[in-house]
């Protein structure tokens, strides 16, 4: 039997003189609260507390100083949260390897939790808490941070079999971080596709109970497999006994949009959003999913969340601002009245809001009259559109160098919702342009050229795209025709949808018998397809076909 | 306009608790830099105490509304992770040790390993800070904490020397267990029925957890047990 009642009344086994050397950094923007705490810390022996009441002062701080330690109040006012600011400091490279980062927080929500939990901290201490439970913490830390120095450092070189080899010693003597070293241990094995070990050492741990850990770690080995299917079982397997994993609904979300399923994705990822929306990078893969799904509303709001979330971080750009008032825009067209003016202005209030914010960068205010010009043509509001498109050119004539590829797709996406086609493709297809586009940004002007709509708009002929599919696989050919047509007359252009019409036909024909009536809906359909060059991926598509429908015409077979 | 008011309720209730908890986290720090004073109290000492005694209740009984209102709304943060039970036990111990100076209290823990366990940290945490701020209050000096490994679990054992709970206690707890009956619940009663219902989500496979109270307490008097698959 051990009694440990004097190991408890003790007080810290690093007693005042080892944390002689040791700097720490207390972050709280309350006086009283960041003085109680830096006198415990002195109290405890610390050589150097600074303390600071916002993120911006704990940034600036570990730029001037390597502190050992970093005791950080997740609320700091109104600049960026303890969250943000940790994960600025990693980005930045601000901490040293060992030092140890501790969140506090007096909050119990649950979003603030997992936000905070997410970020990784190397520990997350709940307020109230005395010296002596501050003074334990910190010694099983330290002692912590010492006894897996040379795991950590294997870790950061990617050293793997150095990693398994300290692990599995550790491991063997029953060390106190074994289960540290057994997590570790299932990133290295994914690392190094070692699925045989990472089952062995999964299967082990789930004999006695189901753990979060070895079920995600063998989910993670079947996406790195590309076993989608198994992959998706294990997931909602976990899922059930562990229904508040948020890796477990982000995995099952990539796992279904890698299977094109991506409405199932979307939920997935709604329900992780529903338990932690704080991290903004599962906020951007929301609005992305969104827009995948024609969710324009949903897009709009994980767009908004997104940009709250990086505001006043590194992380926040203009571009951001941009999306979310091109995504405001489309949504309005959805909407009537009130409620489509009251979207419209917030789309406007965000564009004033990042000009304001960057009002010393050119291509921001260039970006800000291109995307302006879009609303308004969006809006049938032609006079506005033309005024802004207008300012827009002035300023590439004023200064040329503004005009960078990224520009140029722009630029061609709003002279053409201004109604100029011509003069888009025309700035498309200049020489100086068509050089420096990337493949994505080819793509991008390909893609909207086909079916240059909003969101909403497009989720629809996605929709009646799917739908006439179904009556096609049934051999329902009649039917599959009367909604391709319908499909059409909301997106002529789209080449999926012309050319799907024009298989449908050629079955037709082949089951009933060929007619003037329908090969002419073909040459129609041909028509509609004109700026479909040989970069277009139907291009090779259109030739068969339309060498296919060539011997059908009766012309030809007279 | 009926689903506005309530929204704005949820928020209204997360500000309120939130102050709250500031307010008497910051008497609480006050009282644990005040001195304790000799063995033979005055009457102001006598006062403090309870002061201390009452604040740490009232900590507990916010931070136990709040949980319980988030497990209705489902919304309560539940997360397993691997904790030695030890260390949980230890800084709870730690946490009270000016109150327990000051009531005159001495807390032993005994344990035969550190056992791990698979358990939400802050709810276990917070279940053993109910039962030790109740056995001060009960206890006569004494307080015995004995942290068992079982065949399927872990349990908890908290014993004090006190007078021990009185019958109808034990039977009114074991009524509200079972037939689920809230007749006539004490803000003590609530206590325990929170403790039991943050053991019970502890699961593993068919086994869940529980919390026992009775008298079988090896210094003679009241016994809280915890158990955790």
């Amino acid at each position: 039997m051990v009694d440990i009642n004097t190991r408890i009344r003790s007080g810290p086994i690093k007693n005042a003189l080892s944390y002689g050397s040791y700097s720490a950094l207390v972050a709280d923007e309350f006086e009283n609260s960041r003085q109680s705490i830096r006198q415990m810390l002195v109290a405890l022996g610390f050589a150097l507390v600074d303390q600071t009441s916002t993120g911006k002062g704990v940034i600036e701080a570990c730029r001037a100083r390597k502190y050992d330690l970093v005791l950080c109040d997740f609320r700091l006012g109104h600049g960026k949260n303890g969250q943000q600011v940790l994960e600025e400091l990693r980005q930045l490279k601000l901490l040293k390897s060992d030092a140890i980062f501790i969140v506090i927080s007096a909050e119990t929500s649950r979003d603030v939790v997992f936000g905070i939990m997410e970020s990784h901290p190397d520990e997350y201490l709940g307020k109230p808490f005395t010296q002596g439970v501050l003074s334990k913490r910190l010694e099983r830390l330290f002692a912590q941070n010492e006894a897996l120095a040379n795991m950590k450092e294997a870790q950061a070189k990617k050293d793997y079999p150095q990693l398994q080899r300290l692990c599995e010693e550790h491991i063997a003597g029953q060390g106190r971080y074994s289960i540290w070293c057994k997590k570790a241990l299932v990133d290295a094995f994914l690392a190094t596709e070692s699925w045989q070990a990472l089952t062995q050492l999964c299967s082990t741990e789930l004999e006695s109970r189901d753990i979060d850990w070895a079920m995600l770690g063998m989910a993670k080995m079947h996406i790195g497999r590309h076993d989608w299917d198994t992959a998706i079982q294990c997931l909602e397997s976990t899922l059930k006994s562990f229904p508040q994993s948020t890796t477990g609904y982000d995995l099952l979300a990539f796992c279904f949009e890698k299977k094109g399923r991506f409405s199932q994705a979307q939920q997935a990822l709604e329900e992780s959003v529903k338990l932690s929306p704080l991290v903004a990078l599962r906020q951007k893969k929301m609005m992305e999913l969104s827009c995948e799904n024609g969710d324009v509303h949903s897009a709009v709001k994980a767009s908004n969340l997104a940009l709250k979330l990086t505001a006043n971080t590194i992380n926040e750009s203009p571009e951001q601002y941009f999306q979310l008032a091109d995504l405001l825009s489309e949504a309005s067209v959805e909407l009537e009245g009130r409620e489509r003016k009251k979207m419209t202005d917030d789309a406007l209030l965000v564009l004033n809001r990042v000009s304001k914010k960057y009002s010393d960068q050119h291509d921001v205010r260039l970006k800000k009259a291109l995307c302006e010009s879009r609303l308004y043509s969006i809006q049938g509001h032609a006079k506005q559109a033309l005024a802004s498109l207008d300012a827009a050119i002035k300023m590439i004539e004023e200064a040329p160098e503004l005009k960078t590829p990224d520009i140029s797709v722009q630029l061609g996406k709003t002279l053409y919702l201004a109604g100029k086609k011509e003069e888009a493709n025309a700035q498309w297809q200049s020489e100086g342009t068509v050089q420096q586009l990337s493949s994505e940004q080819e793509q991008a002007i390909l893609d909207f050229i086909d079916e240059p709509l909003p969101m909403g708009a497009r989720a629809k002929t996605k929709a009646l795209n799917f739908k006439a599919l179904n009556h096609y696989a049934k051999q329902e050919y009649d039917e599959a025709l009367a909604v391709f047509e319908e499909a059409l007359l909301i997106s002529p252009n789209h080449p999926g949808l012309n050319l799907n019409l024009v298989q449908t036909v050629i079955k037709k024909m082949a089951a009933d018998q060929g007619s003037d009536r329908l090969l002419e809906r073909c040459h129609q359909a041909f028509q509609r397809l004109n700026h479909v060059g040989e970069n277009h991926k139907q291009f090779s598509r259109l030739q068969t076909l339309k060498t296919f429908i060539t011997k059908y015409n009766p012309q030809d077979s007279a | 306009m009926r689903d506005s008011i309530k929204n704005e309720f949820h928020h209204v209730m997360i500000a309120s608790m939130n102050d709250m908890k500031q307010s008497v986290n910051l008497l609480q720090h006050t009282l644990e830099k005040m001195p304790l004073g000799s063995s033979s109290k005055t009457p102001e000492e006598t006062d403090l105490t309870s002061i201390h005694y009452e604040i740490s209740r009232m900590q507990n009984g916010i931070e136990q509304l709040h949980n319980l209102y988030l497990l209705e709304k489902n919304e309560l943060t539940f997360r397993l992770t691997d904790a030695y039970l030890l260390e949980l036990i230890e800084e709870q111990v730690i946490s009270h040790d000016v109150l327990c100076r000051r009531v005159g209290v001495t807390i032993k823990v005994i344990a035969n390993d550190d056992i791990s366990g698979y358990v939400d940290i802050n709810l276990v945490s917070h279940i053993l800070d109910i039962a030790i701020v109740n056995a001060i209050r009960y206890s006569d000096g004494v307080i015995q904490i004995d942290l068992q490994k079982t065949e399927d679990g872990t349990k908890i054992i908290i014993d004090d020397n006190g007078r021990g709970y009185p019958e109808e206690r034990l039977q009114h707890f074991s009524e509200i267990i079972e037939q689920q009956d809230f007749s006539g619940l004490t803000n003590q009663m609530l206590g325990w029925y929170y403790c039991y219902l943050v053991a019970n989500m502890h699961q593993n496979r068919e086994q869940r957890g529980w919390v026992h109270l009775n008298n079988e307490s090896v210094l003679g008097g009241s016994r809280f047990e915890i158990f955790l698959p």
